[in-house]
């Protein structure tokens, strides 16, 4: 009669991870973020087809109204309004004075009208900040395209402007 | 044969620490922080708009400068009328607006500003910017006005340069109305836009 032979259970050591250099990892990343996070109320990322300028300047963004100005289209708060042909704004978008555009116009007037019904509501409207817009436009367009926009800001009854810019070395 | 009953150790050893919780929060934050976060970093640069108005009725003369860049190595310096008006350094700045510029106290200044590129023509502009603002160290106004061929991207550099140096540039020495010296870089930081041919105003 042989003898079975009884095999020892080895046991195998407990699995040990070591999560330090994860942790390392983790933490690092964690503190880089916050460290660089930029917290903004205001959403200013730039609509597609449009590289902004770039400036020295280094200044926040107060929220108001986004008109971004491409070589395709003109958009407001991210919604197209109008669109251009061969970079020319076209002839119907344009009122009588070919200056004023029409869509745009229409738009910001209704937004400034809310904007004064509400602040009269609270019976707050001389402490109102001036009317601004936020303009976002690709740094290669001709200015003849940016002052038909300009124009129409001003017409519509915004008279302070804040255009969009990245810092110099990020062109 | 008799085994031996092993006693079981209760809880952690003492050198343990149970991070489940640390890594839990940690994870958590990281991704929360990866969701909101703009990697972008945009500025704003402030300008405001030339609104058309009745002439001023008043005689007395206010302070009107005004640069109009017709493109990238082409700009006019415009400088309104300046009789009756407070000038620090009043001599030496006439001086200098006769040595420099056409015109006259009574109607106003004008030169004309050539260049190899836009941006020698950007310190030339602001070369001549900081000599009137010696001339008028408690004005901040001044209209941009370009050209319809002009490049956006021109029309922002050229905004940053009239309001200030860039700190790659020495500060310059005003004397205030008052007397008093002080160094700044600040040279006319209320900018107003404007069209070259005409105007975009509201009328």
């Amino acid at each position: 009669m042989s003898m079975k032979k009884r095999r020892k259970r080895v046991d195998l050591p407990a699995g040990n991870v070591n999560i330090t250099s994860l942790l390392d990892v983790l933490t690092v990343l964690l503190f880089f973020l916050i460290q660089s996070m930029s917290v903004n109320s205001m959403y200013l990322d730039p609509p597609k087809g449009i590289r902004l300028p770039a400036s020295r300047i280094t200044a926040d963004a107060e929220e108001s109204v986004r008109v971004a100005l491409s070589k395709e289209a003109l958009s407001v708060d991210g919604n197209v309004i109008t669109t251009l042909v061969h970079g020319e704004y076209q002839k119907k978008d344009l009122e009588n004075d070919n200056k004023t555009i029409k869509a745009l116009k229409k738009i910001l007037e209704n937004q400034l009208q809310k904007k004064h019904a509400f602040y009269k509501d609270v019976g707050d409207l001389k402490n109102l900040n001036p009317d601004k817009v936020i303009i976002q436009a690709d740094k290669q367009l001709p200015f003849k395209l940016v002052k038909n926009m300009l124009h129409t800001i001003v017409v519509s009854g915004y008279f302070n402007y804040q255009f969009v810019v990245v810092p110099e070395d990020k062109k | 044969m008799q085994h031996k009953k092993k006693k079981r150790r209760h809880g952690l050893p003492p050198e343990e620490v149970n991070i489940v919780s640390l890594l839990d929060i940690l994870t958590t934050l990281l991704f929360f922080i990866l969701m909101v976060m703009s990697f972008s970093n945009f500025s704003i640069m402030e300008a405001e708009a030339l609104l058309a108005g009745k002439p001023s009725e008043q005689k007395k003369n206010i302070f009107a400068l005004r640069v109009i860049i017709q493109n990238a190595t082409l700009a006019t310096i415009q400088l309104g009328a300046i009789e009756g008006l407070k000038i620090a350094n009043q001599d030496s700045f006439y001086d200098y607006l006769k040595k420099n510029y056409s015109g006259s106290p009574q109607i106003g200044f004008f030169k004309k500003l050539n260049a190899k590129n836009h941006t020698d023509l950007l310190l030339k502009i602001q070369d001549t910017l900081v000599m009137i603002k010696k001339g008028f160290p408690h004005e901040h106004k001044i209209v941009l006005a370009f050209s319809d061929q002009v490049e956006y991207q021109n029309m922002v550099l050229a905004m940053n340069e009239v309001q200030s140096l860039s700190d790659k540039r020495d500060a310059f020495q005003i004397t205030t109305l008052v007397g008093s010296k002080e160094k700044t870089r600040i040279l006319f930081p209320s900018v107003v836009l404007s069209e070259a041919s005409g105007g975009m105003d509201k009328k």
